[in-house]
């Protein structure tokens, strides 16, 4: 064994001289050095399959093969359809961060296998945004986004001191979705299709309609984002629009009263943040396929935002501003936060309606998914409408909450009874109503 | 892909030549066999995390094995390293590294107990991952990527049999963040 490693290695010595073998040694590894580490192209990746949490045609959720056309830079989650920020850090009104470093392994049968936990959410983000383009394309909402979408991850949000978890919002000011860490047992929201998608509906709705009345969406107002675990910016100051008010809750003509004293801007505010949510609540539904998908990763919303139950009938625009009343007089924090939680409940009766219509077209005969996808695309062709009413009546009238409803209808392309049927058990009762010609017309 | 292919196999014929000519240098005069070898010991080295603005380090458990020739050391190595299990109740991931290296190192005496060597090694590095979502688990093994590395460092005789040394290092491969890596060892063992 010893002497056959010596003639090996003489033998090996007559390639060489003496002379030449520190400069050639040197060149080679200098060479292998360079090989090494530089050889990355731009679009070596896209078209490779990734495994990751996907949901089938069911919406169960497994480990599965999924092909991402577009992810042409994984090492640091870049394509034509997002690009993936991890801790990133806010500067100059943008959202900026190191170049992240994905690690990937390719298993024998050629799959991209994320070997951390952060590979595995940020792959699994952008292979959501990459196939909910795809979703944009076919429902016609994808001329509203400028692409590549703007995702954060793992960012630390700071609200009033304290750090944000188990949430993902989409912040209308750096136009980028922000996922927070998650800390509970469940779904990651980073892998969660649905929540991704609800997410994903807030860009669309801020470009078609909030960006046209200068409002830029976000989860409350006062949030900031820390740079290290120890900073936690302070909140910036909230502007007080409203003043607190005292009357007794039990005489209801001081609470009417003070319901028409709440400013068109402050009630078209609370309006407009349920409208986005509910539909973006439907988006989520429409794409995931899961009534549950909110409650998968966040077990306390599960009762409240589930969409396969009735969506009730619609309040007023006077009960709405009522239901306000309330709310002001609690101090200006406490008003946010509940101010928000009632806009999700209102959304959410908007977002069961949509599923609501989606039934009523199945049972006019049309297929499940052909349904989805009419209603989906009619949503995408009322906000248009929708923007347009808003930037007339912001700032003076108080926005009807049928407003979404007519442009919806008049955009589906086949309406019988069951549509109509629907649509008169949620629409709010309100006088001047006009009913969509399709559902017989007429002035209530 | 076989571009990827192509690299690889070109990394490695560049390693493998500049190797044979070190090595074959160094045992052309003479090739008196002195012994066996062995230790073990670690390799402290950093590595970017995902975010690309933290280091974490891998300190990686090795051992090594070969034969100390009258001009040169030939022996090879074989590090582990696993990755804490990062996720949820529901998803996580953890990986194992395992890297394979055959060493050339040509020491330099100070004195009878120090001898300052340099190495050149090359070898291979596998990664496998675990990943766990609801109950499945999947365990993948990586494809093996070259890996090319040179050493530097200080020798200590302890006693006739057992010595120790501290070296430090810079590998490179492809899959490595930053590449090239540096680190730092510390091993102990005996020659005989």
């Amino acid at each position: 064994m010893k002497r056959s490693s010596g003639k090996v290695l003489k033998t090996l010595g007559k390639f060489a001289s003496r002379g030449g073998q520190v400069a050639l040694t040197s060149f080679a590894l200098v060479l292998s050095l360079t090989v090494a580490s530089c050889s990355r192209e731009s679009d070596r990746f896209a078209g490779d399959t990734y495994r990751l949490p996907w949901p089938d045609s069911e919406g169960q959720i497994a480990l599965r093969p999924v092909q991402l056309k577009t992810l042409n830079d994984p090492e640091n989650f870049e394509g034509s359809a997002a690009r993936i920020l991890v801790e990133p850090a806010e500067s100059s009104g943008r959202l900026i961060a190191e170049k992240p470093r994905g690690r990937y392994i390719r298993s024998g049968s050629g799959t991209m296998i994320p070997s951390n936990y952060a590979t595995l959410q940020a792959v699994t983000a952008y292979a959501h945004q990459e196939k909910l383009q795809s979703f944009d394309e076919k429902n016609g909402a994808a001329t509203y986004l400028k692409w590549p979408l703007t995702i954060g991850l793992q960012v630390k949000v700071v609200d009033r001191g304290a750090i944000v978890n188990n949430n993902a919002i989409y912040d209308g000011k750096l136009d980028a979705l922000l996922v927070v860490p998650y800390s509970l047992s469940d779904l990651p929201i980073a892998l969660n299709g649905g929540i991704l998608a609800h997410e994903h509906f807030h860009f669309i709705f801020q470009k078609a309609v909030l960006d046209r009345i200068g409002v830029q969406q976000s989860q409350g107002c006062q949030h900031g984002i820390a740079q290290t675990e120890a900073e936690t910016p302070s909140a910036p100051q909230e502007t007080e629009t409203e003043t607190g008010l005292d009357l007794d809750l039990g005489d209801e003509e001081s609470i009417a009263r003070a319901a028409d004293e709440i400013a068109p801007g402050v009630y078209n505010a609370f309006l407009l943040r349920a409208i986005n949510e509910g539909l973006a609540d439907f988006w989520g539904w429409s794409y995931s396929g899961d009534v549950e998908f909110v409650g998968r990763s966040l077990p306390s919303e599960e009762r409240v935002r589930r969409l396969d139950l009735e969506a009730g009938k619609l309040m007023d625009a006077r009960a709405i501003r009522q239901s306000l009343v309330d709310l002001r007089r609690a101090d200006k924090v406490i008003r946010e936060d509940y101010r928000i939680g009632r806009a999700y409940l209102l959304g959410t009766q908007y977002a069961r309606f949509l599923k609501g219509l989606v039934s009523a077209l199945v049972e006019q005969g049309t297929s499940p998914e052909v349904a989805k996808g009419f209603v989906t695309a009619a949503l995408v062709k009322a906000l248009p409408t929708l923007g347009t009413a808003v930037v007339a009546s912001y700032a003076t009238d108080y926005i009807s909450p049928n407003l979404i409803l007519k442009p919806l209808i008049l955009n589906l392309p086949d309406v019988k009874a069951p549509v109509c049927t629907a649509l008169e058990n949620f629409r709010a009762t309100e006088t001047g109503y006009q009913k969509p010609a399709a559902c017989s017309g007429g002035t209530q | 892909m076989i571009l990827a292919w192509l690299r690889t196999l070109a990394f490695v014929q560049i390693l493998l030549v500049s190797f044979s000519v070190f090595v074959s240098g160094l045992v052309a005069p003479s090739l008196a066999v002195a012994g066996t070898m062995a230790s073990v010991g670690t390799t402290m080295s950093y590595s970017l995390d995902t975010s690309g603005r933290n280091y974490e380090a891998n300190t990686p458990f090795s051992l090594r094995g070969g034969y100390r020739f009258s001009l040169a050391d030939l022996y090879g190595e074989v590090s582990f390293f696993s990755s804490k299990s990062s996720g949820t109740e529901m998803v996580g991931v953890s990986s194992r590294d395992l890297e394979f290296l055959f060493w050339g190192r040509k020491s330099f005496s100070l004195s009878r107990s120090f001898a300052l060597f340099g190495a050149l090694g090359f070898g291979g590095h596998q990664e496998t991952v675990k990943t766990r979502y609801a109950g499945d688990t999947y365990l993948d093994e990586g494809r093996i990527e070259a890996v090319g590395a040179v050493a530097s460092g200080v020798q200590w005789r302890l006693t006739k049999a057992i010595e120790a040394s501290l070296e430090g290092r810079v590998s490179a491969a492809e899959s490595y963040a930053p590449n090239p890596r540096f680190g730092l060892g510390a091993f102990i063992g005996f020659a005989l």
